[in-house]
């Protein structure tokens, strides 16, 4: 502890303290331009200056608090020295800059009003420093910057996106969008941190639809007074007040609708709302073949389709069963999470069954009651009891655990939080627990020669680290947060109590465990022996199985095409266009890559791998088209499907069916003994191969519908 | 279906048949003193034998009109259209007895060996001709879609272009310092040497020299400054896309045009050949 | 590079993913073919059932005979039969008569079994193959066949003619003698003559007899084929007046005894008429035949024709007649004389043209002919004669096919057929 004087009253804080925090426990608030509350200090602008009777002045935000120091924040000196500071600043600020003009609070106005500083003694600056127009969120006018290093701090240090940096030197010091790249071409994620920290005008809000948030705005005081918002720094909320806004909806109103896009989580203050997905077709249950009396003909010949996967993981804290998606929210509830943190796709339709107040955030407030103990402590106890027990029961070992063991563990697991690229656990550690995702992806790698392979991702419901507990106590895999991701772990003590309990369960786990250490094994081997460099251009390495078009046997009569077609509600999952490798066509058709890029992001994990490789697409897809955007091969494709709607509407008729987007994408045809297209091609052209076996000139395997996981 | 080494098993069985069916007709040619007809019991045998691989060889088009069922792979089916189809005929000029005479038999006679023919010929096109497509059409596409891809090479030439005439004004995205009056000779050049050749409705194409257009493009290199190059690049190889386009097309005619003769004949050989049937076995 | 990308999802999401729902030319044009293809064939069929035409289902053409009924399939094809029945005897016989062959015969065939429609062949050009069944192997139903048991083929193991194999001999009364009348230089009634073959052996020739005079017209002619039996007045009368007497310069006919009686008593009694001081002139010249009893002068006109027309008898029986006639001795009236029973035709089962053979000399086949000098002497020529030229098998000599000679329908057992259809039936759609 360190005891100081600062304007003539004595204090006394932790060693460390920062002069800046030591005044504000005795309530001065000393001007700051360039510190943020919740950023690392640096100290540039040095409008916090102080006096410490020192030769020179003392940036209050940075320098720590020495043991009988004297200091002044107000006195002449500092003063005469913020206010030619302030007009400095304001020498070069188009003022009113685009903050002033929407919100009154550019700081440095609002500062340089307080100052009083009418008129500019010094002149502007020759050269213009521009603007920037292209990113669609935020408005870019560097003649407002104040490098005050703000938003870089904010990008890398807080949201850890890495694009802001300083360029230049002298005058022509600039803040860079990655190497100097317009914002919009840029590596920017459109989080807003920048903007949100940024003081001035410089990072302004963009008025696109959709982001400007409409609703009451909100008090800080209302805020406050709420139990989540307790301990949340005012000032960070009067800075942020238009992050935060109240909305008030009627029973029966829609809040929020899946498959739009968003940047804003929802908290419920008071009131119901029914939270649903509209009810599932079915894609590939009947898949194809005949109807009626020759049914007989084909039924026999298909498998009935999977029947796992319970409830439907959605973003908020329960699920959603898939045979009756509906799940009531409540007073207390945060949903959302993932559509703001992430900016992933909205996962289900909310609809208030009760007249409701609810907060609506953007996300750096959402950041910040996030990391509110009491909030944090809400979310977990929610987790326990509405969605644990579904996550825990859908692992299928976990299946046949007892209800007395459920409960126990309820209490006994963990939350822990993980922001981007951090990893939670690496490869040769000692496994200490299980894991399961409450929310977000993690990605799952091996380290091999040649580079890391990815073994899955991982989302909502997703569950890791059980081999590692079994097999000798060292992790397998690394497992990394590829955005902000909430693990559930359960202590190894409890798990393997479990085991004990139930030996079932352990002899599940090492079946899952000797069938994956073969499987990575094959990977190894098949990988070693295939020339990379023929590979690399086209990333034909990447697919687990790629459809080949014999093109010297292909007469381009579109049978495959049209039995695609056939098998699956007449939208085809394969297209035959695609770029060459030797005399083969490698069709447009799902590759069911190592590195499945396309399941990152799905906010209702519909799209996944079940048992067996094939990537497959449930029911419950609301459409989104994440998926489609992701995948680099342009194999999966959005196609409007009718979809029926159970139960009546308002009036008491029942609900019409409705058009909506679903993604499709070729599931290998998993419930027939042969993919269809390679049934139906008369002319053995159409192959499906593992290509690094069929290139490779290794034993080649039938197609690969009946591998099972990579996990 | 290229006919290769996966094929011994249906050749072994096709000349097997054949050879067994002809030592049969030799010995019912010589029981029957030169009464060797059609409506003799084997005559029949042979003719229904016939009409019965006739049948099954069409079959082929209704299986695939059922890609999905799963009654036996596409692949199997073809080959059974290829050698049963093929045994057909020997099969039916055993029933004749080889001499036709009358208006339908003759007309049934001439259509069998067309169809048989222009089968054996399409099959036979199939071993060259999807080689030959894939080596000549580096930038092959999907037929069908062809007039519709061709709209769209059109519209992204013509949007380079746009980029190349209004390059170095205020809206234009390009900041190339283009002489105005070489953008004049370039507008020119483009609209009536390169832009005739990419648009013109699906069916008639103004074959584009490709000698001519080349020295179309030198001349506008030599004009145009080195920054525009690319462009040019670009606009050249959407026209040698959309030649590429035009032979795909021309040669999957080839590839397909056979089934024109193939197809309807064919049918037409099964109704009239069932008419046949009927009325000789009422006389 | 401005930016071509060529990577797959730039390629592929140019694509139309619906684009095979669509109908393209190609696809159209092959249904819209189809279509054609069977309607052109069904409505070609249709005009000729609209027309009542059924001969576009004809197997053929049929034989010039048949012609006009090609349009008349019923006549033959008879509705109500069961399909793919054979044509019944009953249909070839409303017109034909198909007589029977040999009623013992072991099984009969049916008409069409030999006879053939609807092909190019004539329906008469019978194969060997069908007469064969039988006869290559001969069964009868009772009794013992009548002709060789094995006959494949005609220069194989076809028999010697019944004729000369059985040494049968001509039961003909005429004597003659080749061998003289072959003769060069014989003495004719006007100079000295060469006979030649066809100078008395025709065949319904009309041409006059070239060596003289015929004193009587002979039988019309009786066809090509079979050589007319040899006629007196036609190919003998020249060479063999029937001289009686000095006193006339005319022959007797060659008729029966009777009639050359009473001709000769007319001829007799005119002449005595004529000159009446024949009755009592001298009938003797001075040579008396010893032993004969002098001859009594006849006294009455009467008794003069009957000693004249005795002597005109005796003169002709002892030499005359008897030059070719086997004259049996009577004591009294006029002696019977043997019927010539020429033999016309000496293949009982066989039928031969010689007017199909005209450009062989005579004697090439019928070689015994100069050194015949019995009238028994059967001058057929044997088999070997013939297989020469017809020779089976080869398409190069002449036909040795058993239809070339045999007839299957007997002949002798054609029977009248009555006819049942009215000319329209039966008459040529205009």
């Amino acid at each position: 502890m360190v005891s100081l004087t600062i304007d003539g009253m004595p204090v006394t804080v932790a060693a460390g303290t920062t002069l800046f925090d030591a005044a504000r426990t005795l309530g001065i608030r000393i001007p700051v331009l360039c510190h943020q509350q919740n950023e690392r200090p640096v100290g540039v602008c040095r409008v916090c200056c102080v006096d410490t009777g020192e030769r020179t002045l003392a940036a209050a935000c940075t320098r720590p608090a020495g043991n009988g120091m004297v200091v002044e924040t107000d006195s002449d000196r500092t003063k005469s020295a913020r206010r030619t500071l302030v007009e400095l600043l304001m020498a070069d600020h188009p003022t009113p800059c685009a903050r002033q003009r929407q919100s009154h609070d550019c700081e440095l106005e609002v500062l340089a009003e307080a100052e009083n500083i009418s008129e500019i003694r010094y002149p502007k600056r020759g050269s213009p420093r521009g603007k920037d127009d292209s990113s669609f969120v935020i408005q870019v006018d560097y003649e407002a910057c104040i490098l005050c290093d703000r938003c870089v701090r904010g990008c890398n240090e807080i949201r850890h996106n890495d694009v802001l940096g300083r360029m230049g030197k002298g005058y022509s010091t600039g803040i860079a969008f990655d190497l100097n790249s317009p914002m919009g071409n840029s590596s920017c994620v459109s989080c807003g941190e920048c903007m949100v920290s940024c003081p001035t005008g410089a990072l302004t809000n963009k008025t696109v639809v959709g982001t400007v948030l409409t609703g009451e705005p909100v008090e800080t005081g209302f805020l406050l007074g709420l139990p989540y918002f307790e301990e949340i720094s005012g000032t960070f909320l009067n800075l942020n007040r238009n992050a935060v806004v109240l909305r008030k909806f009627q029973t029966g109103e829609v809040i929020c609708r899946e498959g739009e896009y968003g940047s804003t989580a929802f908290y419920i203050i008071k009131g119901k709302a029914d939270v649903h997905i509209t009810a599932p077709l079915a894609h590939v249950g009947k898949s194809g073949g005949a109807t009626g009396f020759f049914s007989k003909l084909t039924s026999f010949l298909t498998k009935s389709p999977d029947g796992d996967g319970k409830s439907i993981p959605i973003d908020g804290p329960v699920d959603v069963a898939v045979s009756g998606p509906a799940a009531t929210l409540g007073p207390g509830d945060l949903f959302g999470e993932m559509t703001c943190m992430s900016l992933y796709p909205r996962s289900a339709t909310v609809r208030a069954t009760e007249d409701c107040v609810m907060i609506e955030m953007l996300r750096n407030v959402l950041d910040i009651m996030l990391r509110n103990k009491t909030l944090r402590a809400q979310l977990d106890f929610n987790y326990r009891k509405r969605a644990l027990e579904d996550h825990l029961r859908s692992v299928p070992l976990f299946a046949s655990l007892g209800q007395d063991f459920i409960d126990h563990l309820r209490d006994r697991v963990e939350l822990l939080r993980f922001n981007r690229n951090e990893v939670v656990c690496e490869q040769g550690d000692v496994a200490d627990r299980f894991f399961l995702v409450r929310i977000g992806f993690v990605k799952v790698t091996e380290r091999h020669p040649g580079g890391d392979l990815v073994l899955a991702y991982l989302g909502r419901g997703g569950y890791f680290g059980e081999i590692g507990l079994l097999g000798g106590g060292v992790r397998t895999a690394t497992v990394a947060a590829l955005d902000h991701v909430e693990l559930v772990s359960i202590h190894a003590e409890d798990f393997h109590r479990m085991l004990e309990l139930f030996p079932d369960i352990r002899r599940n786990l090492q079946a899952v465990a000797e069938d994956r250490a073969r499987q990575n094994l094959s990977h190894i081997a098949t990988s070693a022996s295939v020339p990379l460099n023929d590979f690399l251009s086209q990333g034909l390495m990447e697919a687990n199985s790629l459809l080949l078009l014999d093109l010297d046997k292909c007469t381009r009569c579109d049978a495959c095409v049209r039995a695609c077609a056939d098998a699956h509600d007449g939208v085809t999952r394969l297209i035959r266009e695609g770029l060459r490798y030797q005399n083969y066509l490698v069709a447009t058709s799902c590759r069911q890559c190592r590195d499945p890029l396309c399941m990152v992001g799905c906010p209702v994990g519909s799209i996944r791998r079940r048992t067996t490789l094939e990537v497959v697409i449930e029911d419950w897809c609301i459409g989104c088209g994440l998926c489609a955007e992701n995948c680099p091969y342009g194999n999966i494709n959005m196609h409007p499907f009718q979809v029926i709607q159970e139960g009546i509407d308002a009036a008491g008729l029942p609900l019409r069916p409705v058009i909506t987007q679903k993604a499709t994408t070729c599931d290998l045809c998993a419930d027939h003994a042969e993919p269809s297209c390679v049934y139906a091609c008369p002319h053995d052209a159409a192959h499906r191969v593992d290509p690094n076996e069929f290139f490779g000139n290794l034993p080649v395997h039938r197609t690969s519908a009946h591998r099972t996981s990579a996990r | 279906m290229r006919i290769d080494s996966t094929h011994w098993p249906w050749l072994i069985g096709t000349l097997t048949a054949l050879s067994v069916l002809t030592a049969s007709f030799i010995v019912y040619v010589a029981l029957s003193h030169g009464h060797a007809r059609g409506g003799s019991l084997p005559g029949l045998a042979y003719g229904a034998a016939g009409y019965g691989l006739i049948l099954y060889a069409a079959f082929l088009g209704v299986r695939k009109k059922l890609p999905v069922w799963r009654i036996g792979k596409a692949q199997t089916w073809m080959r059974g259209h290829l050698w049963m189809g093929f045994l057909s005929l020997p099969l039916i000029l055993f029933h004749c007895a080889f001499t036709w005479k009358g208006p339908l038999a003759s007309l049934l006679m001439i259509l069998l060996f067309i169809t048989v023919g222009s089968g054996l010929i399409g099959a036979a096109l199939q071993h060259y001709i999807p080689g030959l497509m894939t080596r000549s059409v580096p930038m092959e596409t999907i037929y069908e879609e062809i007039p519709h891809l061709r709209r769209q090479l059109c519209a992204e030439a013509d949007e380079l272009a746009a980029g190349i005439n209004s390059s170095g004004s205020n809206e234009g995205a390009l900041q190339i310092e283009i002489d105005p009056e070489a953008r004049v000779h370039f507008a020119n050049v483009y609209k009536r040497t390169i832009r005739p050749g990419l648009s013109s409705d699906t069916g008639k194409h103004k074959k584009a020299d490709p000698e001519h257009l080349r020295s179309a493009f030198d001349s506008l290199r030599r004009l145009l400054p080195a920054s525009a190059y690319p462009i040019l690049a670009d606009i050249e190889n959407i026209c040698e896309e959309e030649r590429q386009l035009q032979r795909q097309r021309r040669i999957y005619f080839w590839l397909h045009g056979w089934l024109l003769v193939h197809v309807p004949l064919s049918i037409a050989l099964l109704v009239l050949g069932a008419i046949h049937a009927v009325m000789a076995l009422r006389y | 590079m401005a930016g071509r990308k060529r990577n797959t999802k730039a390629l592929a999401q140019r694509i139309d993913r619906q684009y095979f729902h669509r109908m393209f030319p190609l696809q159209r044009w092959r249904r819209i073919l189809a279509a054609a293809a069977v309607i052109a064939g069904v409505a070609w069929l249709g005009i000729h059932a609209a027309s009542h035409d059924s001969t576009v289902y004809s197997a053929g053409p049929l034989t010039p005979a048949h012609a006009m009924l090609a349009r008349k399939c019923t006549v033959c094809h008879v509705p109500g039969n069961a399909p793919n029945a054979a044509i019944a005897d009953q249909a070839c016989s409303k017109c034909h008569d198909g007589a029977v062959h040999e009623t013992r015969q072991a099984f009969t065939p049916a008409c069409i079994d030999c006879h053939r429609e609807h092909t190019s062949t004539s329906l008469t050009a019978v194969r060997d193959s069908q007469c064969t069944t039988c006869h290559a192997d001969l069964r009868v139903k009772s009794g013992s066949p009548a002709a060789a048991t094995t006959i494949n083929s005609f220069s194989e193991d076809h028999p010697e003619f019944a004729v000369v194999r059985l040494a049968i001999q001509d039961p003909g009364q005429i004597k003659f003698n080749h061998a003289i009348h072959l003769k060069q230089d014989l003495r004719g009634p006007s100079g000295n003559v060469t006979l030649i073959c066809s100078g008395c052996h025709r065949a319904g020739n009309t041409e006059p007899w070239p060596y003289g005079k015929v004193q009587q017209p002979g039988a019309p002619p009786a066809g090509t084929k079979y050589m007319e039996p040899v006629n007196y007045y036609a190919q003998c009368s020249a060479c063999h007046p029937l001289t009686f007497d000095r006193r006339f310069a005319e022959s007797a006919p060659h008729a029966t005894p009777e009639t050359i009686h009473a001709f000769l008593v007319q001829k007799f009694s005119a002449w005595l008429a004529a000159h009446p001081e024949e009755l009592r002139a001298a009938t003797t010249t001075g040579i008396r035949i010893p032993g004969s009893p002098a001859q009594p002068a006849a006294r009455t006109p009467a008794a003069w024709i009957a000693l004249r027309v005795a002597d005109a008898e005796q003169l002709m029986r002892v030499k005359t007649c008897k030059e070719c006639h086997e004259i049996a001795s009577v004591d009294q009236g006029i002696p019977p004389i043997a019927k010539a029973n020429t033999t016309a035709r000496w293949f009982k089962h066989a039928e031969f043209d010689h007017s199909a053979h005209q450009m062989i000399v005579c004697e090439s086949c019928h070689q015994k002919a100069r050194t015949s000098t019995k009238t028994s002497d059967v001058l057929l020529p044997g088999i070997a004669v013939c297989r020469e030229c017809h020779i089976s098998g080869k398409s190069d000599a002449a036909g040795a096919n058993c239809a070339e000679c045999h007839l299957y329908h007997d002949p002798a057992k054609r029977k009248h057929v009555e006819g049942s259809f009215t000319s329209d039936q039966i008459a040529a759609v205009r």
